[in-house]
């Protein structure tokens, strides 16, 4: 058996040009299978962190997926608010430790505004409990002096071009097709936070009463007509906002999370539901997850086309190979032996195509990590072979060890009928 | 015509020659026929005793290549008796025949068959690795490798070439590694399949000399099969395959 191991191995280096191919196109075809699947798992665990220490979403009643878009991601618009005595209810719950509202529908040249409180800075969680970090400025203040300042998310600061100290204007509604602008109110960037890898960075934070000021002479969606009120008088107006669109909240007890949701839900004064935001992401998940599922599934074809290449290979040498199985089996090599030399050399190729694979996904892994966290804040596991993981990797050497059976078969079929001598 | 030793014992799990058996190759009555054509191989009467040196001429056509595959036990007779030092080749299992050709027989084919991306001393030990028995024939003086060295020393391959690929050698070396590949491990026949058709004149005398040479130090029976009729004078005994054939014309090989 050695004896063998050892022929198909020099017998392999003295075909290792083809041989080294054949090696590359599985070490692709593993780094693909294995590289889809940990972004896949990676994917969905930065995608599950898009908040995080958040006990419950609380919105008006909608559908719990609808909530979670546009108070987590900031998708869509919401088609209801609530009102700020609702709102307060629910803050000033014995049960609440932190709560950060939010009032959402205006915008920045297609990136929203988030009218939130400081609060948002000190309590807001993303990834594995990481708070909010300022890149550099400081967050609004939420007071009157600084009515107008907005901090910027990275990717805001970094595709408008904007600093600290830059002028901003709102525009009413959100998205691109947000038409009228607070032109009156222009704000003013104190801050920009660091990169988070969430919707954060995609946002621009005001204080509430900003969202308020810049709303005042404003009736149904647009300007009141002949009415106007300028940013400076705005200080004089109650600025207590009148709706928020959502509210995250913390409790001070994790276990009180059901009773706090049933409460919330059978408010009396107003219609407000409460979610558990995990269990609204996993129902995200099932349909954005859908193109991860489908990539896993071309990444398995390409495993699939990788084997079909060793069969390939291994099929083809056979020609050129008969001369030298024909010689052996003269000098004593039995059919059987014949077989365990090819069905070696196939088990050979996969392995050693299987370790450059993984070598090949540790060096994509140490080349994209830092680039992948900080445009896509997906934390990429370099080492974590999951159980998953190993399950393909198994299925991927026992393929190519069954792809490696028909060559074997076909070879001491061929060496049977050659005789001694192949009839060449 | 002397009756086969039936007194022959055979180890089952290990099949094994007697000592001495009297005779290298018999064939008695042997027909073949490929698939279910006519046969193309009748032989009545064929003997190649221990230790003898025989020169069968063949040319083309006249199926050479069918009769060393049967002495060799790659094909099996249809009918009759062919014993390969007095064990029935077409009693054996497949595997049984396989393991027995290679503790018995060397060969030396006409285009030597050497695995050309290995080294010549690798070549040569090839059968030591497959059989037991050589190995342990070869082993009896020293080790496999120094038997090795010995023969390929005794056919005049020079020591700086043991560790070249057997590609990088001329032919008439490489029909000298093929040569001590077969008599490696002392099996008690040679099967010598056209193996000067490849030299030149002055290297085919060369070359027969020194493979009788090593047969008979080695007490190896030499079946010498060429069309080369030329060759004959060469050896004491000769038979022509289209005698010992009753199929006339000239079959396919």
């Amino acid at each position: 058996m050695r004896t063998l191991l050892r022929i198909a191995a020099a017998s392999a280096w003295n075909r290792r040009g083809t041989l080294i191919l054949t090696v590359l196109s599985i070490a692709l075809s593993v780094t693909l299978l294995l590289g889809i699947e940990r972004l896949r798992v990676d994917a969905k665990e930065s995608f599950m962190q898009s908040v995080s220490g958040v006990d419950l979403v609380v919105g008006a009643r909608t559908g719990s997926v609808q909530l979670m878009l546009y108070s987590v991601f900031r998708m869509g618009g919401a088609t209801h608010d609530i009102g700020w005595k609702s709102a307060q209810a629910v803050m000033n719950d014995p049960a609440v430790k932190w709560a950060i509202p939010f009032a959402l529908g205006d915008s920045l040249q297609g990136f929203p505004v988030l009218g939130t409180t400081p609060d948002y800075f000190r309590y807001f969680r993303y990834g594995e409990d990481k708070a909010l970090v300022l890149a550099y400025g400081r967050p609004f203040t939420g007071e009157l002096e600084g009515l107008y300042e907005a901090v910027l998310g990275a990717e805001v600061a970094d595709r408008l071009g904007l600093r600290a100290g830059d002028g901003i204007v709102l525009a009413h509604g959100s998205g691109e097709n947000a038409l009228s602008e607070h032109a009156d109110k222009p704000f003013r960037v104190v801050g920009v936070l660091a990169p988070t890898g969430t919707p954060v960075d995609r946002s621009v934070h005001v204080s509430l009463a900003a969202i308020e000021a810049i709303h005042l002479d404003w009736q149904g969606g647009a300007p009141t007509p002949g009415f106007s009120i300028p940013a400076l008088q705005a200080r004089k107006f109650d600025l207590t906002p009148k709706t928020v669109t959502a509210i995250l909240v913390g409790l001070k007890s994790r276990a009180a999370v059901f009773q706090a949701q049933r409460r919330i839900n059978s408010y009396r004064d107003e219609a407000l539901m409460a979610v558990l935001p995990g269990v609204a992401l996993d129902e995200l998940w099932e349909i954005v997850g859908l193109a991860a599922r489908a990539l896993l599934a071309v990444s398995i074809l390409a495993a699939a086309v990788g084997l079909a290449g060793l069969m390939a290979v291994v099929l083809a040498s056979l020609n050129e190979r008969r001369r030298e199985l024909a010689i052996l089996r003269s000098v004593g090599a039995s059919p059987r032996d014949i077989f365990i030399l090819l069905v070696a050399e196939g088990a050979l190729l996969t392995t050693l195509g299987i370790l450059s694979g993984l070598g090949l996904l540790a060096l994509a892994g140490v080349a994209a990590a830092p680039w992948l966290e900080h445009y896509y804040g997906i934390l990429i596991k370099l080492w974590a072979l999951d159980e998953n993981a190993i399950k393909l990797l198994l299925s991927v050497w026992a393929s190519g060890l069954a792809a490696s059976l028909l060559p074997g078969w076909r070879a001491c079929r061929m060496s049977l009928s050659d005789g001694l001598q192949p009839r060449l | 015509m002397v009756s086969i030793a039936a007194a022959n014992t055979v180890d089952n799990a290990y099949p094994a020659a007697p000592a001495s058996p009297q005779f290298a190759l018999t064939m008695r009555d042997m027909v073949f026929a490929w698939g279910k054509a006519s046969p193309c191989l009748d032989v009545s009467a064929f003997e190649l005793s221990a230790r003898e040196q025989l020169f069968l001429c063949g040319p083309s056509g006249s199926g050479k290549s069918t009769f060393l595959n049967l002495a060799a036990g790659v094909l099996v007779p249809d009918a009759g008796s062919l014993c390969l030092l007095g064990e029935e080749l077409g009693a054996l299992s497949a595997i049984r025949r396989d393991r027995f050709r290679v503790d018995h027989v060397g060969f030396v084919f006409q285009n030597f068959n050497l695995i050309p991306w290995m080294s010549v001393l690798e070549n040569t030990l090839l059968p030591c690795r497959f059989s037991r028995r050589r190995r342990q024939r070869a082993s009896r003086a020293t080790s496999p490798e120094a038997e090795a060295a010995r023969l390929l020393r005794a056919l005049d391959l020079d020591a700086n070439l043991w560790r070249q690929q057997a590609m990088k050698l001329s032919v008439g070396q490489q029909q000298r590694v093929a040569a001590a590949r077969a008599l490696l491990g002392c099996p008690e026949i040679i099967i010598a399949d056209e193996p000067t058709s490849s030299l030149d004149a002055d290297r085919q005398l060369i070359f027969l000399e020194l493979l009788q040479n090593e047969c008979a130090s080695s007490g190896a029976a030499l079946l010498f099969v060429s069309h080369d009729e030329r060759l004959a004078a060469r050896f004491h005994h000769s038979a022509r395959l289209p005698e010992l054939n009753r199929v006339k014309s000239g079959g396919s090989s």
